[in-house]
């Protein structure tokens, strides 16, 4: 009879583990070592990745489980969308800002709890918090906040007889025309100055700068309360004129975006933080002699553009209390010692961008030398409004700036032609 | 005399105009089984290089250990096989209907199937997908097999095909008492083989190359990624150039199979393009 | 029951799995699809609540440079790629005709087909590449100056149109090949005893011969044209997209970046009224007894 007892107990408990069991699903656009870890070469762990993380995580809760759900950041929009409309969902996401408004808007995201949004309003920066509030609301832990700097092989100046990295964008021209090369076809062999072309990130690659140039001229893509588009301005024209230069001098064209920084035969590229883990991955021990980073020349005033990153939890989700759960461990809560957060040593460690937590900024800002760079921007930056529509916009822009760039349209037609498309999608959204 | 030299020129010609054409045709698989074994180093030089300095058969092992490919192999096969016998069954049970069997509505029916070949993709996809998650098959194979199981293609190969077996075989067989579906199975069928197969290769390819709508479902089970998607994955996941011959070496990885499947099935997949002068489904 | 209902019953229930896979799969999906066009859906919200625009997108789309753009690069491709490799396919078919080893000349032209789209792309956008790619160094060889072909918005289309038609060389080879086969050689011997030239004899007897094949495999190719995606997909990137834009590339970004998949929708609606009435010309040449009378 005891036995019998026992052994109904045993069962019983069993299955209350077993059902008892969460899975959280965990969308990301990292891949890779971003996922996996960064090693030696003899294969011994050097930096952890997203999922040793994650597997400390399940070894303190024994219930939960977490998958990683990798998704190239160029579907990342439409697979949040399918997956949302079909039940299929991830628990978390690793949110590019820029959706989040459209997203928070259909009530996708839900809301941080109070205690999370407290905390993430006094323990981070304030560039990060405003990417992650999205009408007034904290939807919830910002990831990362990313400037734009500008990117230079040393070697390549130093072949050229160019001593540093140009100031103004007038330098950056006059740089350039030195540095790129052509063979007997006519054909650029090596580009003083490279914007990318044909990879996911083009959008923002292309855009970002044009906005850092636009704010360094003094002007704005939008007005206060995102609703009209201020790029028929005589500034935005001129922050366009500035990139233009740059083709009309020969000094790159748009085959450019097939080299590569990483084969040395592109000397300039305007870029964010996790690019320089990628090249750091690329030229090994070569990195410190070749890689040179400097704030974005500028036209009139120092400035530049950051975009950001945040955590957030869907609301359709049937385990949004233990999703945050996770988060607040993951991105909130301090180690024993450094007083870093996980999330925060992921990011400057592997991921390569500025983590936006104050504390862990402060640590980092000493252990990392390129990152410095990057964070002293952060006093020039502006962030990329949260405005609806925002990745049609965005896309709407680089078709401008690229048709510009071809010689198609003249750039102040190009402006002119921005700022009405955009002004209609506006209109139609309100 | 004058007869022979132009007839001599018009063969020169022919031959330099095929093996011109001939060799843009295979030249591009060529550079990639060439490149595919260069350093990535060697692939961007300039001026590109022919042939690798010394085969890096290291790329091989080297991608084969980062990337799943016998699981890619593996669901290609179970999804394009599974499809190709349903699609041929199908479509025999429908040809032999279209083809032998009176009864209302046959006209309009057939137009309505023929009707649906001409339906664009895109049309289908988020439906589908929220059909499937609604009936919860979309995290397994049936959601890449069940929403191509019948073709209209194949329903029209097939019912060409059998309007050319005799009635006799048929009327026959009835009047002996068989019942439809035994005059089918026992003699239809085996009849029809020879065009069954070559449907079966048919759709085998076309399958096997689908793209878009896989690769939607298995963003969200990765575990069912197929060997297009695994192709569209690597040149995402190894973007940068230092890891081309990676990328390289995997889509060799991945094109072979089809390609040696081709060269022993040549012949029933050109007779079915030849019979429906369709290259897919 | 009578006689007539037992057969329709026994037609149906062999014609049951077809059925039942157009209701579940095709028919739901259409339906849907269409209710859908003349709704505004972002994709977040339910469908059902989604707002009701009438023909709104309809006209947006008739207004939109976009989806113009690609609606007139559909076209041009779908023209270009059809009559090009049709001609080619013609050309090759007949100096391939009754020439030895044709198995290995058949392995050659279809390799490309077989081969999935995105790995077609991928390849020939290495070879595109301005520096290292192996076209531009080929043609430096001649003096031609080498070019920008898939970042050069005149020259992207053109670029994707070859890659195209490389691929598609195998089906109308086939078929011609085919089609020549099925000719008597009796009329060439007739022709060549009235003195005929070559040149005649193709253009009086082979041509005209063969016109069923022809427009058979001009309706059918220009069918395939418009569906491209795969290809686009890969090859295209980040170039201006008026200039690679296609329709199948529009519907895409419409739905999935833009977020306003009832205007894609509506685009696939108008897809289809196109193929439709491009269908109807290849049932057409269906009833003139085209492919039938080749495997007698």
């Amino acid at each position: 009879m005891k036995e019998k007892a026992i052994l109904v107990l045993l069962i019983l408990f069993a299955s209350v583990l077993l059902f008892s069991q969460t899975t959280l699903v965990f969308q990301t656009h990292w891949s890779d070592f971003r996922v996996n870890g960064i090693f030696d070469r003899d294969g011994n762990l050097l930096y952890p990745g997203l999922k040793h993380y994650l597997e400390e995580y399940e070894a303190l809760n024994p219930g939960v489980k977490i998958e990683i759900r990798e998704v190239p950041f160029g579907n990342y929009l439409q697979q949040i969308l399918v997956g949302h409309m079909a039940g299929k969902g991830a628990d978390i996401y690793n949110l590019y800002s820029l959706w989040g408004v459209q997203l928070a808007e259909s009530n996708v995201l839900a809301h941080a709890p109070e205690h999370i949004s407290s905390k993430v309003k006094s323990d981070f920066s304030s560039t990060s918090v405003q990417g992650a509030t999205i009408n007034g609301v904290v939807m919830g832990i910002p990831a990362e906040v990313n400037t734009y700097a500008l990117i230079y092989n040393k070697k390549l100046f130093e072949e050229a007889g160019i001593e540093r990295a140009p100031e103004t964008w007038d330098e950056l021209v006059e740089f350039g025309k030195l540095l790129t090369k052509k063979d007997s076809r006519g054909i650029i062999t090596q580009y003083g100055f490279a914007f990318p072309m044909l990879e996911e990130s083009s959008v923002s690659d292309i855009v970002h700068p044009y906005f850092a140039l636009l704010y360094s001229a003094g002007g704005e893509p939008f007005n206060s309360d995102l609703t009209k588009s201020l790029l028929d301005s005589p500034e935005a024209v001129r922050a366009l004129e500035a990139i233009v230069e740059l083709f009309e001098e020969g000094v790159t064209d748009t085959a450019g975006g097939l080299f590569d920084f990483t084969q040395k035969n592109v000397a300039m590229v305007i870029k964010a933080p996790w690019y320089v883990s990628y090249l750091k991955e690329a030229f090994g021990d070569e990195y410190e002699d070749i890689v040179g980073i400097a704030p974005i020349p500028y036209i009139d005033t120092p400035a530049t553009s950051a975009y950001t990153f945040f955590y957030s939890v869907h609301s359709g989700s049937e385990n949004q209390e233990e999703a945050w759960k996770f988060l607040e461990w993951f991105a909130l809560e301090y180690k024993e010692a450094p007083e870093i957060t996980r999330a925060g040593e992921l990011g400057a460690q592997v991921i390569g961008v500025i983590p936006p937590n104050e504390k862990d900024l402060e640590y980092f800002k000493t252990k990392l030398a390129d990152l410095q760079e990057y964070v002293s921007l952060l006093d020039f930056a502006t962030s990329e409004p949260n405005v609806t529509q925002g990745d049609q916009i965005k896309k709407t822009i680089m078709d401008e700036i690229v048709a510009a760039m071809n010689c198609m349209k003249s750039p102040e037609q190009a402006m002119k032609d921005a700022a009405s498309k955009i002004n209609s999608i506006l209109q139609s959204a309100n | 005399m004058r007869r022979r030299t132009t007839k001599r020129i018009i063969s020169v010609i022919k031959y330099i105009l095929i093996s011109l054409i001939g060799f843009i045709m295979v030249y591009p698989f060529l550079w990639l089984l060439s490149s595919s074994l260069m350093t990535a180093r060697e692939f961007v030089s300039v001026p590109p290089k022919l042939v690798p300095e010394a085969p890096q058969w290291g790329n091989y092992s080297a991608v084969l250990k980062r990337v799943p490919f016998f699981r890619y192999l593996l669901n290609s096969l179970i999804v394009a096989t599974s499809i190709s016998i349903l699609v041929a069954f199908t479509s025999a049970l429908g040809g032999y209907a279209f083809a032998k069997m009176d009864f209302t509505g046959k006209k309009p029916l057939f137009r309505f199937i023929l009707a649906t070949m001409m339906f664009p993709n895109f049309l289908f996809l988020i439906p589908n997908f929220f059909l499937l998650t609604k009936i919860g098959w979309v995290d397994t194979y049936l959601a890449l097999i069940m929403p191509f199981a019948v073709s209209g293609y194949g329903i029209f190969l097939l019912r060409q095909f059998i309007i050319n077996i005799p009635s006799e075989l048929v009327e026959s067989a009835r009047i002996d008492g068989a019942s439809q579906l035994r005059i089918f199975m026992q003699i239809i069928v085996p009849l029809s083989l020879p065009a069954m197969a070559t449907l079966v290769l048919l759709t085998f390819v076309a399958q096997w190359n689908n793209f878009l709508w896989p690769m939607i479902v298995t963003s969200f089970t990765p575990s069912l990624t197929t060997i297009p998607v695994g192709i569209a994955k690597l040149n995402l996941s190894f973007g940068s150039l230092a890891n081309q011959h990676l990328v390289l070496a995997g889509m060799v990885i991945q094109i072979l199979p089809v390609i040696l499947l081709f060269v022993f099935l040549q012949r029933y997949y050109v007779k079915g393009i030849v019979m429906t002068g369709f290259g897919g489904i | 029951m009578t006689r007539k209902g037992r057969e329709n019953l026994t037609a149906y229930l062999f014609l049951s799995p077809i059925l039942l896979f157009f209701a579940v799969f095709f028919c739901f999906a259409v339906g849907f699809s269409v209710l859908v066009s003349f709704k505004n859906w972002n994709m977040l919200d339910s469908p059902i609540s989604a707002p009701f625009v009438g023909l709104g997108n309809y006209f947006s789309l008739f207004t939109d440079p976009l989806f113009r753009a690609g609606l007139l690069n559909t076209i041009v491709f779908a023209l270009v790629v059809t009559f090009t490799s049709i001609t080619l396919a013609l050309l090759v078919a007949m100096a391939l005709f009754k020439l030895k080893g044709s198995a290995v000349w058949r392995f050659i032209f279809f390799a490309p087909m077989i081969t999935p789209a995105v790995a077609v792309g991928k390849i020939w956008s290495y070879l595109y590449n301005p520096s290292y790619g192996v076209i531009n160094h080929v043609l430096g060889w001649f003096n031609i100056p080498a070019r920008a072909w898939l970042s050069d918005p005149n020259l992207a289309l053109f670029s994707i149109m070859i890659v195209a038609i490389w691929s598609g060389l195998g089906v109308p080879m086939l078929i011609f090949t085919a089609g020549l086969d099925s000719i008597p050689t009796s009329y060439y011997d007739a022709a060549r005893i009235d003195g005929s030239s070559k040149i005649r004899t193709f253009f009086s007897i082979t041509l005209p011969l063969l016109k069923p094949t022809t427009l058979f495999l001009i309706v059918t190719g220009m069918i395939n044209a418009w569906q491209t995606f795969d290809l686009i997909y890969i090859m295209g990137g980040a170039t201006p997209a008026k200039s690679i834009q296609l329709v199948s590339t529009f519907m895409y970004s419409t739905a999935f970046s833009y977020m306003q998949m009832g205007k894609a929708l509506a685009a696939s609606v108008i897809l289809f009224i196109i193929s439709l009435i491009t269908t109807f010309l290849a049932l057409r040449s269906f009833r003139k007894g085209g492919m039938e009378s080749y495997y007698a």
